[in-house]
């Protein structure tokens, strides 16, 4: 992570995670995540790191299908 | 299989000597790739995003999206020839840049349930005013200091996503904190330099 990070640590988690999992470059055809997948990864960050205004609903999830 | 990080100029690729890391190179471009985690979990996310942010700091990149792989090192450099040009005018895109993350929310502990349910419709777009409000008012702060703004998905909640010349991060970050300290409704956050995870989606994705 860069120098920059002030926030707190687990929100500073919870926006890296967003953009890991939602953003970024798609290759058509090549994500190999499931959607399970992707549902145990953001829901194990929901319940371990984020208050739920801040994990907020799965828009990840959404843009898996 | 393996795993696909992000693709910078190949004339910028940084030097990479752990964690199985390697830097293909074609043409104009580098991609950066590693071996892919036999397991999917948020520390094998999170170990991702890390290797990003470390290739970010010193260089321009298009990060890819977490889970993305090729069948080899020559799969992965058949992508690079594929996408040459599409991926190089994104990446002039975002030269110079990183990528900071507000948001903006009420605490939800904040408030006793609803009394009714039109009560809680009440609540809700009140909420979502009250967010508007503070888009539009971080927003002029961040006029003329940011190419792009971009709202994200939020479950009430604010989630900005702000490609801003590396330059400018501090500068903004002060200003957004300094509005921050006059919010007595609202929790807000700022992270970030990221790399510009947000900014870089193929065009028929973008938001």
């Amino acid at each position: 992570m860069s120098e920059y990070h002030v926030a707190s640590d687990d929100i500073a988690l919870v926006d890296l995670l967003d953009r890991v999992i939602g953003e970024g470059v798609v290759i058509g055809g090549d994500i190999v995540l499931s959607i399970a997948g992707v549902d145990l990864v953001y829901l194990g960050l929901r319940a371990v790191l984020a208050p739920a205004h801040v994990a907020g609903p799965s828009a990840l999830r959404d843009e898996a299908l | 299989m393996i795993t696909l990080f992000a693709v910078t100029w190949r004339t910028h690729a940084p030097t990479l000597d752990k964690d199985g890391l390697a830097v293909l190179a074609d043409g104009n471009l580098a991609m950066i790739v590693g071996p892919t985690p036999s397991t999917t979990s948020r520390e094998d996310a999170l170990a991702f995003g890390r290797v990003v942010e470390r290739v970010a700091s010193a260089v321009d990149v298009l990060p890819f999206r977490y889970g993305t792989t090729a069948a080899d090192t020559e799969a992965a450099r058949e992508l690079l020839r594929e996408n040459e040009s599409s991926w190089a005018a994104r990446l002039l895109q975002v030269e110079g840049c990183s990528e900071l993350a507000i948001r903006a929310a009420r605490p939800e502990s904040d408030e006793e349930p609803a009394a009714s349910g039109a009560a809680h419709l009440d609540r809700l777009v009140s909420r979502s005013r009250q967010l508007d409000i503070a888009e539009e008012e971080i927003g002029r702060l961040l006029t003329g200091r940011c190419r792009v703004v971009r709202r994200l998905a939020g479950h009430q909640e604010l989630r900005l996503s702000c490609l801003v010349e590396r330059h400018q991060v501090d500068l903004l970050r002060v200003l957004v904190e300094e509005w921050a300290a006059s919010q007595t409704e609202l929790e807000v956050s700022v992270t970030g330099a990221w790399a510009t995870y947000s900014f870089v989606a193929n065009d028929e994705e973008a938001g």
